[in-house]
């Protein structure tokens, strides 16, 4: 049986440079395709951070207080907008955290001497400090990608944050023109 | 037509016939019925003697024009004796009748007073000598008899036996009368052509003996269509398949033509294309020489393949958040010592905890939180005396200024 031959068409060596060809691209263009899932996952990941700072600002200034804390994903009744697909509290790639922490600072006050009459004044001791308990908020990212912690703290430097662990945390002064710096 | 009469008295029979002679005929049923009352009637009337003066001088018709439909006799008045039938002489009944003649024989049926039966006009116009001449009287009755019996007569069907429904049919169809009858159009029958012993034969216009210069030049354009590797769908043009345009050679160049081009186009997709040794080898080589590109590429990309690369701690950015920690967890304790007038026995009493740190108490005043660094170096907040370095961090959230 005579299989008629013809010099058109593709051969097992086309092929063959074919493939490689396509697996020279693949290799050429992977770690930019890879790269660009992850920037996308970063922007997301800051703009997330960013509406749930802005929405716990907004809580603290129109009621007073801070948003209450939650477990991580868990959105705070007071911002229960941002919860849900597609939202910062609904992520399945990392997971969105509100808390607040309690800060003491140290207060200078008078304090009223009290002696009875006809006793000597003691001596002016001058103001004591007392200590005052306020609140702070944090936001906090829990994620394993520790590429993506870092991304996040590079994109607040000079805000004050710190990483433990796996998880990434945003601290938020009561207003956000107060003196915060990176570690 | 059969239609089923009623029978009636002698006296209402004649006048109906006299009525249907003389009525147009427009209407053919009563006509028909007023002819079968009049045949009987003729059965008690005597028999008319036949007019002299036809008998003087018959007129002789050189042809005879019955069934000439082009030349139709007018109906003769009724009660009339037609002119042109002349009985024969009774006296003379052997003699051959000369000159009869029939110009219209229905006509001459409807008249049957002047004695002339169906037989003899029969004979007239066969030209034959009448022998039932003198049994015209008797004769004549018996035809109204028959003709009576005929219009009484009711046809009985038997649907049950009736297979095809050929009664039925027949039976609507006299219902009908009247309706349009749909004209019954046969299709015309297709030629049959016998390929085997056809022999050529020339179209009108075209020469014969072989395709016509069209069907060439087709046959050539998808000959060359087929060489070049493919043929289309395109290229094939269409053609009828009608019986009479197959039957041509034309059209037979054609389909062969489109049948040749259709197996070079089959073929040509299992067609095997073959390289030259030397161009396998080079092309091996060069695909395996991609591949180890592409494998190096992946393995150890170049700087212009690597987009930017993420960000990383360093030791001295993690250590400064892990100090953060421990103060903003040391904040959670005093706050809970401001409000408790105690330290906490552990940070599950604290209502925030940040994973990873150790809490150690050292007296009723004093205790310590320690943190690890990645590489395991331990990071300790004394609260009797901080490290300068934690100092400098808890301005981070001092207290805006104003504040009380």
């Amino acid at each position: 049986v005579t299989v008629p031959r013809d010099r058109r068409g593709a051969t097992s060596s086309d092929v063959l440079v074919f493939l490689a060809t396509v697996t020279f691209g693949v290799a050429l263009l992977y770690p930019a395709w890879s790269a660009r899932g992850f920037r996308d996952l970063v922007q997301r990941a800051i703009g997330d951070v960013e509406a749930v700072a802005s929405a716990a600002r907004t809580s603290l200034e129109t009621s007073g207080s801070w948003p209450t804390p939650g477990p991580p994903g868990e959105a705070p009744p007071e911002i229960t907008q941002l919860s849900g697909d597609g939202q910062p509290f609904g992520r399945s790639e990392y997971g969105m955290e509100w808390t607040t922490w309690s800060v003491v600072d140290s207060v200078e006050v008078q304090v009223d001497l009290v002696f009875a009459p006809g006793d000597a004044p003691p001596p002016d001791t001058g103001p004591v400090r007392r200590p005052v308990v306020r609140t702070i908020g944090g936001v906090g990212v829990h994620s394993r990608d520790a590429s993506l912690l870092a991304e996040l703290a590079q994109h607040f430097t000079g805000q004050t944050w710190f990483v433990l662990d796996t998880t990434w945390m945003l601290v938020l002064p009561e207003r956000a023109e107060a003196r915060a710096r990176a570690p | 037509m059969r239609r089923a009469a009623e029978p009636r008295a002698p006296d209402e029979l004649a006048a109906a016939a006299e009525g249907a002679l003389a009525a147009p005929q427009t209407e053919p049923v009563d006509v028909e019925v007023a002819h079968a009352e009049a045949s009987r009637e003729a059965v008690a009337l005597p028999m008319a003697p036949a007019p002299p003066e036809v008998d003087a001088a018959p007129p002789a018709l050189p042809e005879h024009t019955l069934g000439t439909p082009a030349s139709p006799a007018p109906d003769p008045p009724a009660g009339a004796a037609p002119a042109s039938i002349s009985a024969p002489e009774p006296a003379s009944p052997s003699a051959p009748p000369e000159g009869p003649a029939v110009e219209n024989l229905d006509a001459d049926l409807d008249d049957d007073d002047d004695g002339a039966t169906y037989e003899s006009l029969v004979a007239l116009v066969a030209s034959l000598p009448d022998e039932n001449l003198s049994e015209s009287a008797p004769a004549s009755g018996e035809r109204a008899d028959r003709a009576a019996e005929t219009a009484e007569e009711i046809e009985i069907v038997d649907l049950d036996q009736d297979e095809g429904g050929e009664a039925v049919e027949r039976l609507i169809a006299n219902a009908v009368v009247g309706a349009p009858v749909e004209a019954a159009e046969s299709e015309p029958e297709a030629p049959l052509i016998d390929l085997d012993a056809d022999e050529p034969r020339a179209p009108v216009g075209a020469p014969a003996g072989g395709p016509t210069p069209t069907a060439s030049a087709e046959a050539t354009r998808l000959a060359l269509a087929a060489a070049r590797g493919g043929v289309d769908e395109d290229d094939v043009t269409s053609f009828s398949v009608d019986d009479d345009d197959v039957s041509t050679p034309e059209a037979r160049a054609r389909l062969l033509a489109a049948a040749l081009a259709h197996a070079e186009h089959q073929e040509a997709r299992y067609r095997v294309p073959t390289e030259s040794g030397a161009a396998r080898r080079w092309k091996a080589l060069a695909a395996s020489l991609v591949f180890v590109l592409a494998g190096w590429v992946a393995a150890a990309p170049v700087k212009w393949v690597q987009p930017e690369p993420p960000a990383r701690l360093d030791a001295t950015t993690r250590a400064r958040g892990i100090r953060t920690a421990l103060l903003l967890q040391a904040q959670q304790i005093e706050a809970f010592r401001v409000e408790a007038q105690r330290l906490p026995t552990d940070l599950g009493e604290l209502p925030a905890r940040l994973p990873g740190l150790v809490y150690a108490r050292s007296g009723n005043r004093a205790y310590q939180l320690i943190g690890y660094e990645p590489d395991g170096d331990a990071i300790i907040y004394d609260s009797t005396d901080p490290l300068p370095a934690f100092r400098t961090l808890i301005d981070a959230w001092a207290p805006p200024e104003g504040a009380p």
